[in-house]
C-alpha cells in the first residue's frame, strides 16, 4: 500500500498533539523530569530544543541524499552538538541567567532522543521544508508539555508562577504548597498524573472512534 | 570508492560544523568573558556601575611603590589592597582596616569628579547589632554621590554603638580618599573651599553676596568665633554669618559650624556642621540636618544666650559646650550687631558676680570642702580683703524652682557679710519656665535687703507673676541663713574665766585648758574647758555659758566629768534678785536665793541624761515669779546637754 502523503499541517500539528513528543512518543525524558522545577526554565529548554530541532532537521534534511547510510547517526551528530553548542555560546553570551539555570542539561540537548529520533525518523526521509515544519511542530509539542508540566510543578509546589522574575503573584499561600513538587520525585508524580489524564482522553476518544467504526 | 565517499562526506561535515562553531565562538567570546568577569567583579560594578574596563588594577607591593615617594602621605589605620583605575572614569579602591573586632574589608568607587560613585562591605566580623552594621547596605547607600570632600569632612553617618569601628572606617576611608588624592590629584566635585561656600550660600537668600567682616565694637578674642561674613544691600548689612570652632566630648578634635543670623529680624536663618568627630550615635548626632532646623525656624540671639535650643539626647558634654559656644556667639552678635550692652554668660556670670557682691574682695576661698554638707549649697567662699581680713561669705546655692509639670532649678548667690548683714543676691541662672524667671537677673534685683540684718526681717521684692519662684528663693535664703548662722557664724573668741571659777565648779580637776576650738560653735556656750588630773588625764569637762536672766546676764561655771555626772554649778556673775519668787507660795525664801537656792542643786550631782529627762518631764520646772531667771536657764541648760551629747560625748570620745 502506498504510502499516504500527509499535508504540511498535518505534519505540524503532529507534534503537537497526536506524536507528542512528552506525551506520546515521551521522548526526551531527561531535560523533562530536570528542568520543569519553573515555568521559565521549561520555557528556555523549550526554546533551545525548539532552535536545535528545527536546525538540525533542515541541515540533515538538505545533506540526506549526500550522506552515506553507514555513517549517517555519526554526520547526525555531528551536526547536532555542533548546534547545540553553538546554542550554548548564544545563550551564555545573551541569556547568561537562563544558561546558568538550565546548567548541564543545555550541553544535554545534543543527547536529546527526540532530536536525533526526529533527525532519523523524519528529516532524513522528508524535504526541508516538511522536515522544518515538523522540527517546528516537535519542539513547540516539546516546549509546550514540559512547559504544562512546570506550570502545575512551579504552581502547586512555590505557589506561584515567575517568568523572567517579572510575574510574580503569590497564587497559593505558603501552608499549602506542596514542596515535593518542586523537588526532582515532584517530577515524576506529576508527569504521571499528566499522562494518566492524557491517555484517559485519548484512550476515551478511540473507543469513540471504533464504535463508530 | 564507497569508503572515499563515507571519508569524505563525514570529514566535509566536520569541517562545516567547525566552521560555523568557530564563527559564532568569535562572535560570542568577547561577550561572555564580559559577564564571566563582571560576575567575579560584581562588588566592582556594584560600586562603580559605569565600569566596563578593568585591566589596569594595581595591587600589594604596586601600591607600596606608588606611595613611596609621596611624602607626607600616612596611611597608618588603613590598607589598601587594590587600586583599579579605570582610564577617564574613575578608580576603584579596595581596602582594609581593623574594626573592634576584626578586620573589615571594603571597595568604593570614585569618579573623576570626586565624588563616590558606590559603596560595599566586603567582608567583616565585627559584633552583631554594632560594629556588623557595617554590612547592612543602609549604610552603604549614604555614599552614593557623596562628594570626597565630605567624607574628609567626617561628615557621614557612623554605626551608633560602635565607636570604634565607625572612627576605623571613616579613618581608612580619609585615608584613602587622601591617598586618591595625592596619587591621582584626585579631582574634587568641590574643594573644601568651594563646599564651605556653597553650604554658606544655602544659609542666605539667593545672590547674596558675602564678604569678610571686622568688627567694630566687639572683639572675638576669647570666642569660638574663627570667622565672621556679612551681606550688605550697599548701605547696611543684612545677613552676618559666623564660622565658630568648639570641642565636644571628643577633646582631640573640634567640631566646627556655621550660623546665620538676619539683622533686619534679629533671627538666626539657618545652622549648618561642616566639620565634626565625635561619638557616633551620641555628639556626632549634631551633624543631623533636623537638629539644625530650629535655627532655620529663627531663634533670637537671647535664646541662644540662655541657652534655649534642642540639644543631644545622651551627649551632654556635647551639647554644653555647644550651647556655650553658641551663647559667645550670641554675646558677641548682641554688643556687635545688635547695640546691646555686653551680655554675661553663666561661667561669666560666677566670675563677675563675685567682685559684684564683694567688690572689696581679693580672694575667694572655696572652703564648701570644710563645712557640713547642705542639699542646696554647690558651693561656699570665704572672702578676704588684700588684707586677708574677712569680709564675708559667699554661698553658691542651687534650689528648686516653681514648675509643677517638671522640676526646675534656681540657681544663685547669696552673699552675706562678716558682721551678719546681707552683702546681695544675685541670680546665675534657672530653668524655670520661659520668661518667668528673667527678671530676677541683674544687680537692680534685689538689693531692698543689702545690708540687712540676716537675723532681723528682711523682705525680698515681689515679681510679678512669679510669686512661686520669688518664694522659692525666699524660702531658700532662709535656710541658707539658718545654716550660716548655726554653723557658719564667725565664732567670737572664747569667754576667759578665772581658775578658781573652774575649780568652783570642777573641785577634784587640776589644771584646765580651753578645747572650745576643737568643737563647733554654739551661742549660749562661751567656753569649754577640760578639766585633767594632777596626772594630766582628762577627767571631764567644765563648761562657760550664759544666760539672759531678769537681773542681766548670768554666767556660770557647770561641771561634768568624762561619764557625764554633773560637778557644781557655780553661778559667776549675776544681778537676779529673786524677791518676786517669795511673793509665791511655792517658794518662801527659807531654801535661800538666788545663786544659794537649792533650786540649783538640781543640776549637781547628778547626770547630764537624768538632767535633760527631768527637764523634759518638768521635774526640774521653772519658778514661779522667778520665770525669766529659771526658765532662761533651763533652756541653757539644756543646750549644753544636747551639745555636749552631740559634739563631746557623741563626738571625739
Amino acid at each position: 500500500m502506498a504510502k499516504k502523503q500527509k499535508s504540511l499541517g498535518e505534519i505540524f500539528s503532529a507534534g503537537l498533539f497526536k506524536q507528542n513528543p512528552t506525551f506520546v512518543q515521551f521522548l526526551g525524558m531527561c531535560p523533562t523530569l530536570a528542568v520543569t522545577g519553573s515555568v521559565e526554565t521549561a520555557l528556555g529548554m523549550g526554546a533551545g530544543v525548539l532552535f536545535v530541532l528545527v536546525m538540525s532537521n533542515i541541515i540533515i534534511s538538505l545533506i540526506r541524499n549526500f550522506v552515506p547510510n553507514e555513517v549517517r547517526i555519526p554526520i547526525y551528530i555531528v551536526v547536532i552538538a555542533s548546534l547545540v553548542t553553538i546554542l550554548e555560546m548564544v545563550m551564555k553570551a545573551y541569556v547568561p541567567d537562563l544558561a546558568a539555570d538550565l546548567g548541564t542539561f543545555l550541553s544535554l540537548i545534543v543527547v536529546n532522543c527526540l532530536i536525533l529520533g526526529r533527525a532519523e525518523a523524519f528529516a532524513s526521509k522528508h524535504g526541508p521544508v516538511k522536515s522544518a515544519l515538523d522540527g517546528l511542530g516537535m519542539s513547540l509539542g516539546f516546549t509546550g508539555g514540559i512547559t504544562l508540566l512546570a506550570f502545575f510543578r512551579e504552581l502547586f509546589g512555590a505557589g506561584s508562577i515567575t517568568i523572567w522574575g517579572d510575574l510574580g503573584i503569590q497564587l497559593i499561600p505558603e501552608s499549602y504548597q506542596m514542596g515535593i513538587l518542586v523537588q526532582a520525585a515532584g517530577a515524576f508524580l506529576v508527569f504521571g498524573i499528566l499522562v494518566a489524564q492524557i491517555n484517559k482522553i485519548k484512550f476515551a476518544r478511540e473507543d469513540a472512534q471504533s464504535e463508530v467504526a | 570508492m564507497k569508503y572515499v565517499r563515507i571519508v569524505l562526506s563525514l570529514m566535509l561535515v566536520v569541517v562545516a560544523a567547525m566552521v560555523g562553531v568557530f564563527f559564532v565562538e568569535k562572535l560570542t567570546t568577547p561577550v561572555i568573558e564580559a559577564y564571566q568577569l563582571e560576575q567575579a567583579n560584581q562588588a566592582k560594578y556594584a560600586v562603580f556601575p559605569e565600569l566596563s574596563d578593568l585591566t589596569s588594577g594595581k595591587s600589594g607591593d604596586e601600591i607600596e611603590a606608588l606611595l613611596a615617594p609621596e611624602e607626607g602621605l600616612d596611611l597608618e589605620g588603613t590598607g589598601i589592597n587594590e587600586v583599579i583605575n579605570l582610564d577617564n572614569q574613575g578608580y576603584i579602591y579596595t581596602a582594609t582596616f581593623q574594626g573592634y573586632q576584626s578586620q573589615i574589608r571594603y571597595i568604593m568607587g570614585v569618579d573623576t569628579d570626586g565624588n563616590i560613585t558606590g559603596y560595599q562591605t566586603l567582608e567583616q566580623g565585627d559584633t552583631p547589632g554594632l560594629g556588623a552594621e557595617i554590612a547592612n547596605p543602609d549604610y552603604w547607600d549614604q555614599f552614593d554621590g557623596m562628594p570626597t570632600s565630605q567624607v574628609m569632612e567626617g561628615d557621614i553617618d557612623g554605626i551608633s554603638g560602635a565607636t570604634v569601628t565607625t572612627t576605623g572606617w571613616v579613618n581608612s576611608m580619609q585615608k584613602v580618599i587622601e591617598f586618591h588624592n595625592v596619587t591621582y590629584g584626585g579631582a574634587q566635585s568641590e574643594t573644601p573651599e568651594e563646599r564651605l561656600a556653597r553650604l554658606k550660600q544655602e544659609l542666605l537668600p539667593e545672590g547674596a553676596t558675602l564678604t569678610d567682616y571686622t568688627p567694630q565694637t566687639a572683639s572675638t578674642d576669647n570666642t569660638p568665633i574663627t570667622n565672621i561674613e556679612v551681606v550688605s544691600d550697599g548701605s547696611t548689612n543684612t545677613h552676618v554669618v559666623y564660622t565658630v570652632e568648639f570641642v565636644g566630648f571628643n577633646t582631640d578634635d573640634v567640631i566646627r559650624y556655621i550660623i546665620g543670623f538676619d539683622l533686619a529680624t534679629g533671627e538666626t536663618i539657618g545652622f549648618t556642621v561642616l566639620y565634626a568627630n565625635d561619638t557616633p550615635g551620641y555628639g556626632l548626632k549634631i551633624t543631623e540636618e533636623d537638629r539644625w532646623l530650629q535655627f532655620e525656624a529663627g531663634k533670637t540671639s537671647d535664646e541662644l544666650l540662655n541657652g534655649q535650643i534642642d540639644g543631644i539626647t545622651g551627649a551632654t558634654v556635647t551639647t554644653n559646650a555647644w550651647k556655650a559656644s553658641l551663647q559667645a556667639v550670641s554675646q558677641f552678635h548682641q554688643v556687635e550687631f545688635e547695640g546691646k550692652e555686653p551680655s554675661l554668660t553663666y561661667e561669666q556670670r560666677l566670675e563677675q558676680y563675685k567682685t559684684d557682691l564683694f567688690a572689696n574682695g581679693e580672694t575667694f576661698t572655696d572652703v564648701t570642702s570644710e563645712k557640713p554638707s547642705h542639699i542646696q549649697i554647690e558651693a561656699i567662699y570665704d572672702v578676704f580683703d588684700d588684707s586677708d581680713t574677712l569680709l564675708g561669705t559667699l554661698y553658691h546655692v542651687i534650689t528648686i524652682g516653681a514648675s509643677y509639670s517638671e522640676t526646675t532649678f534656681i540657681e544663685y548667690y547669696l552673699a552675706i557679710n562678716a558682721d551678719g548683714t546681707f552683702a546681695g543676691f544675685r541670680m546665675l541662672r534657672d530653668t524655670e519656665t520661659e520668661g518667668r524667671a528673667d527678671d530676677f537677673y541683674g544687680a537692680s534685683y534685689d538689693d531692698t535687703f543689702e545690708g540687712a540684718d540676716i537675723e532681723s526681717d528682711y523682705t525680698i521684692d515681689d515679681v510679678s507673676g512669679s510669686s512661686i519662684t520669688k518664694s522659692h528663693i525666699e524660702v531658700s535664703i532662709e535656710d541658707i541663713v539658718t545654716y550660716h548662722l548655726n554653723k557658719y557664724n564667725v565664732r567670737p573668741e572664747p569667754v576667759e574665766v578665772s581658775t578658781s571659777a573652774l575649780t568652783a565648779a570642777y573641785a577634784s580637776a587640776a589644771s584646765f585648758n580651753s578645747i572650745y576650738s576643737e568643737y563647733d560653735f554654739e551661742g549660749a556656750i562661751g567656753n569649754i574647758y577640760e578639766a585633767l588630773d594632777s596626772g594630766g588625764t582628762r577627767i571631764g569637762y567644765v563648761y562657760v555659758a550664759e544666760a539672759s536672766g531678769y537681773g542681766g546676764t548670768i554666767q556660770f561655771t557647770w561641771g561634768v566629768d568624762i561619764s557625764g555626772n554633773t560637778q557644781t554649778f557655780n553661778v559667776i556673775s549675776s544681778g537676779e534678785s529673786w524677791d518676786m519668787a517669795e511673793q509665791y507660795a511655792s517658794y518662801d525664801g527659807s531654801q535661800g536665793y538666788f545663786p544659794d537656792t537649792p533650786w540649783l542643786d538640781n543640776f549637781e550631782g547628778d547626770t547630764f541624761t537624768n538632767i535633760l529627762a527631768d527637764i523634759n518631764d518638768s521635774t526640774i520646772d521653772d519658778v514661779a515669779g522667778v520665770s525669766t531667771t529659771t526658765s532662761g536657764l533651763l533652756d541653757v541648760i539644756e543646750t549644753i546637754i544636747n551639745y555636749h551629747n552631740n559634739q563631746i560625748l557623741g563626738g571625739s570620745n
